[in-house]
């Protein structure tokens, strides 16, 4: 359909007016978060009267009552660990259930997806008593355990094993290749994008978990995201503080976004042919 | 340590930095000192008057090895601070023993989790209404040694706190502070408005005048009254109670059956804040903790806070600070609340456990320095201090000591009017229209009572 | 052995012969002398997990509801279904409370969905074209879901909060009432919708982008033909082709509707008085926290809801099904 040039404007003008919604409440947090020690109240404007990283080096150097290091470190660490043995694991499982034939293979699977359509919150109070029971309060495999049990990367996974051709895994088969090699050798190299969205997605999972850190940590044992709750209830009159650590949260999952959009897209999509 | 003479003693603690008012008495000699200072160091004493030192009353004695002790508190408010200096002078004068504090947000909700966890601080500060519970729960341990080791009794204290310190027979902890809904206005206000401010409003007709003159006159609220926000249900609630115990409010009938608050003076009660906002004195949707940081900008006339916060309004007014009794609106009568201290369940070896005893003992016999925060020592000794009444804001509050009321004692008894259903929810319900007074109340009543009667047959009281 | 991929990839004709030979049902031969156990062991490391922190949670979550579970106890007492019968009864203090949050989600879900499924629905249609710089406007819309709900609720706390929100200010400069956008109702729950809208739905509009562009593109130009203008065009052909996936994204976002925990914690901490937007988890978190947690009832809470949601994603994948058949 050609455009005639007035109905681009319009739409340009549109997309940009909804653009600045989606993009002002984040300019206004980094505005916020450079203004200083304690804000002045009139300083409304968008470029801040006097920038300064104060905040940002209050945030940092404030380690007993606003571990934000600790907290960055906790979030780094489960999100990494958490999502290279959630991709490993899921894709092993997954290999298997896509391509190998074996007793107990549809009811397992089935009883997994069906827990797909369970509430997350559901497991909420067993697991905390079950972490409790393990000693595992407050530490890092509490936060990615309960991830790392979850079905969608081993569905997902499946589904990409699936769509590879049987061929290439018969002929090495016929070469004399055993499961593993087969699986290591012939299927994961062609597996690149599927890991690739597959690694996003469960990062960004892990990275902005919120609840469920929330009820098993303590402290400056916590991720960054409950942190950030018992940051805001603190310090609830410094505003400038709090956007500093809000963005402190946010930067990374914004600079993965900007870096891995396609997978993450993928990842939507998928997510939604999953439901 | 371990001189039993108290001007040695004396003369240690003055060498601290900071302390400018031991620094002050050095100057007035060292007999006058000693004289004056005697009650203070002789805290301990159970009876008034009776000049012991303190190798002639037992006491406990830091450990001999080192130790290392974890310390939770709940002060995220401006006396947060004082107790930190007070755990680091501690540190300083006790070789053996080394406590590392931490002050805790939703503290009961952190306890409780660390005692699922298995990961409880040796000593806690505990509510005095916490107690049943926690004990319950055990969560805490019993005392009853290291009070007969110090020799305390009823006596030195308030009895409700006493009382409250114990369950089932057995103490628990050891009262630190009694903290009171306390009265503050500001003076300069007071002024604009034609208003003595020196002569504060001590009754219900006084209170109301001050309240419209400042509004009308001054051009700010009179009197902010909480009506949402996070912590609404705490601090609305602190006023309320104060009201309702003036108008003869009892939470509970004599057996700890039934929950009474919905009688005629919780009514009353909530009738008389509806009045005060119908008179206009306060702006409609008044955030919790506006009206504090209103008063302290100097945009709120007069304000009903907790004793707490005395430290952060003197920073923030100064001289123009007043501060007092609350008024008599139906007669005597002030919500009060006291911090105890407390040993927990977690494992701890003998000389750990000493050194939490030693660590509690101590805090006692310093609490004159807590004062200083705003609270008020929950030891009537410590209270008749000259030391304490140098600081005057507090000793005008401490008048209130005999008209504060307390929580009956049993599990849960807080959550009477603070927790969810509770009556303080059902006062902000009335303020933001769903109801009248006597129904909502009548409905919390009757939700309560269901928790009450539960609760009697879990814990068996 | 030498690698297999080399000799696979350098030899297509093999494939062709292997690929001629006959096979098992699923697909790939099973290879004589392979272990019985393989598969096992390729599924093991997630099974023990999954085991682990589903499987075994699954069952607990039952068995936690049918005892008056507290933490302190030594023995947890049995209590049947009366963890249930309590919450399930309005008149009772856990069940009163119960409805309450109940109400509260389905007002949430009721405000919320139309606007996120519309506007994910609009801006898709706006996505739904060639020209320059679409997908950076598709990235600028996603970026949002991108963020955790911590993060979420902090900006948006402090957009709508009385003295600082630039909104408040916006509104107070230019004369009109300042209202109370996080104090008391309609407005909190506005600001509430309006969070999660900037939040989510970007991943709607993805979702809903991806089946626009499913749709065959000679419908729109037949259509054009016969004389049909853009916004008939979108009528009768766009709306009755995305009708499954509509129907998707309006379960998906009603789930998530009762999942709602983090935007009113953090904005208004359960809301006005009283809990006028405390939804249901967030209902479940006090009763999991404070002085006096009652496990079995906060598990009996959760049970319930999600029988609720689980029958609503039935009924509508039952929908969804004829739908596409």
């Amino acid at each position: 359909m050609r455009r005639r040039p007035w109905e681009s404007v319009v739409l340009y003008g549109t997309l940009f007016l909804i653009s600045l919604f989606f993009v002002l409440p984040v300019l206004a947090m980094i505005s916020m978060s450079l203004k200083g020690g304690t804000t002045d109240l009139t300083d409304t404007g968008l470029i801040p009267r006097d920038p300064s990283l104060d905040n940002y080096r209050t945030l940092f150097e404030n380690a007993s009552s606003a571990p934000v290091v600790n907290w960055l470190i906790n979030s780094t660490l489960t999100s990494v660990i958490g999502t290279a043995l959630t991709v490993v694991v899921a894709s092993l499982s997954a290999y298997a259930f896509a391509r190998m034939d074996f007793p107990g293979r549809r009811l397992i699977f089935a009883g997994m997806i069906a827990t797909l359509t369970l509430p997350g919150v559901l497991f909420l109070i067993p697991q905390i008593i079950l972490i409790n029971d393990l000693g595992l309060y407050n530490t890092i495999p509490a936060f990615f355990l309960p991830g790392l049990a979850g079905v969608f990367g081993v569905f997902f996974m499946r589904q990409f094993f699936l769509s590879v051709p049987v061929e290439l895994e018969e002929a090495a088969f016929v070469d004399g290749a055993n499961s593993v090699q087969t699986f290591l050798r012939v299927v994961m190299p062609l597996a690149g994008p599927a890991l690739a969205t597959l690694s996003v997605i469960t990062f960004l999972a892990f990275w902005n978990d919120y609840l469920w850190p929330l009820v098993i940590c303590q402290g400056s044992g916590c991720t960054l995201q409950p942190g950030l709750q018992s940051f805001q209830d603190q310090y609830v009159t410094d505003y400038g503080f709090l956007m500093a650590g809000g963005l402190i949260a946010a930067i990374p999952v914004l600079i993965v976004f900007v870096l891995a959009q396609r997978w993450i897209v993928q990842g939507v999509v998928s997510s939604g042919i999953k439901g | 340590m371990g001189t039993h003479d108290p001007f040695e003693y004396w003369l240690a603690q003055s060498s601290r930095a900071g302390l400018t008012r031991r620094g002050l008495f050095r100057l007035t000699g060292a007999g006058a000192a000693a004289a004056a200072l005697a009650p203070l160091l002789n805290a301990r004493a159970p009876q008034p008057g009776r000049r012991s030192s303190r190798s002639a009353t037992a006491s406990v004695e830091p450990p001999s090895t080192e130790v290392e002790l974890d310390f939770w508190n709940p002060f995220t408010g401006p006396d947060g601070p004082f107790m930190e200096q007070l755990v680091g002078q501690f540190n300083d004068e006790t070789d053996t023993v080394n406590v590392s504090v931490q002050t805790q947000a939703e503290y009961y909700t952190r306890v409780q989790a660390a005692a699922q966890a298995d990961r409880l601080p040796q000593i806690a500060v505990m509510h005095y209404d916490q107690i049943p519970l926690h004990a319950e729960n055990e969560i805490i341990t019993p005392l009853d040694d290291l009070v007969e080791l110090l020799g305390l009794t009823g006596d030195d204290f308030t009895e409700a706190i006493w009382t409250a310190s114990a369950w089932k027979g057995t103490r628990y902890s050891i009262p630190l502070d009694i903290h009171t809904e306390s009265f503050f206005w500001n003076k300069e206000l007071f002024e604009q408005a034609g208003l003595d401010p020196e002569a504060p409003p001590t009754d219900m007709a006084s209170f109301e005048a001050a309240a419209t003159a400042i509004t009308e006159e001054a051009g700010v609220p009179g009197f902010m009254i909480v009506t949402t926000g996070p912590g609404a249900a705490f601090l609305n609630g602190c006023v309320w109670a104060s009201l309702f115990y003036q108008g003869g409010g009892e939470w509970v009938n004599e057996d700890i059956s039934e929950v009474t608050f919905n009688g005629e003076a919780g009514v009353q009660a909530t009738e008389y804040l509806v009045k005060l906002r119908d008179l206009g004195v306060t702006p409609e949707n008044v955030e919790s903790d506006t009206e504090i940081a209103s008063f302290a900008a100097g945009q709120n006339g007069m304000v009903w806070s907790g004793l707490w916060q005395t430290s952060a309004y003197e920073e923030a007014l100064g001289d123009s600070l007043g501060a007092g009794p609350l008024p008599q609106i139906f007669g005597p009568g002030t919500w009060a609340g006291s911090h105890t201290l407390a040993v927990t369940s977690t494992e701890m070896s003998e000389d750990e456990r000493q050194g939490a005893y030693y660590f509690i003992d101590w805090m006692t016999r310093n609490a004159v320095t807590w004062a200083e925060a705003g609270q008020l020592p929950a030891r009537e000794s410590a209270r008749e201090t000259e030391e304490f009444a140098q600081l005057p804001l507090q000793s005008a509050i401490a008048q209130q000591i005999q008209d504060a009321q307390f929580f009956p004692s049993f599990p849960g008894a807080p959550d009477l009017l603070f927790a969810e259903g509770g009556a303080s929810e059902a006062v902000l319900a009335v303020f933001a229209g769903q109801g009248d007074a006597q129904s909502a109340l009548d409905g919390a009543a009757e939700r309560y009572t269901q928790i009450v009667q539960e609760a009697k047959a879990r814990y068996d009281f | 052995m030498s690698a297999p991929t080399t000799a696979v990839l350098a030899e297509p004709k093999r494939i062709r012969a292997v690929a001629a030979a006959p096979r098992r049902k699923h697909g790939v031969r099973r290879r004589i002398g392979s272990r019985w156990y393989t598969p096992y062991l390729f599924i093991l490391p997630h099974f023990i997990v999954f085991a682990a922190f589903i499987g075994w949670p699954f069952l607990l979550g039952f068995w936690i509801s049918l005892h008056d579970w507290n933490f302190f106890n030594d023995v947890q007492p049995w209590v049947g279904l009366d963890n249930f019968a309590a919450v399930l009864d309005p008149d009772d203090f856990y069940g009163g409370l119960f409805y309450r949050s109940l109400r509260n989600t389905v007002v949430f879900v009721v405000m919320s969905t139309p606007p996120l499924v519309l506007i994910g629905l609009g801006l898709a249609s706006l996505l739904n074209g060639k020209y320059r710089g679409r997908t950076a406007f598709r990235a600028i819309f996603l970026s949002p879901w991108t963020l955790s709900v911590a993060v979420v609720g902090l900006v948006w706390w402090a957009r709508f909060h009385g003295t600082i929100g630039p909104i408040g200010l916006l509104i107070g400069s230019v004369g009109l009432e300042p209202r109370p956008w996080l104090t008391a109702n309609p407005w909190a729950w506005i600001s509430i919708t309006t969070a999660t809208v900037w939040w989510t739905v970007g991943f709607n509009t993805i979702i809903l982008l991806a089946g626009m562009q499913s749709i065959s593109p000679q419908l729109y130009e037949a259509a054009a033909i016969d004389g049909a203008g853009r916004w008939q065009q979108f009528v009768r052909i766009t709306v009755p082709l995305l009708r499954p996936v509509l129907l998707l994204v309006i379960t998906l976002q009603i789930i998530a509707g009762f999942n709602l925990f983090g935007q009113p914690q953090l904005m208004t901490g359960g809301g006005p008085p009283t809990a006028q937007t405390t939804p249901v988890q967030l209902y479940v978190f006090q009763l999991i926290n404070g002085t006096n947690p009652r496990l079995g009832i906060a598990a009996a809470v959760l049970i319930l809801t999600s029988f609720v949601v689980g029958i609503i994603s039935v009924v509508s994948f039952r929908l969804l099904r004829t739908e596409r058949a």
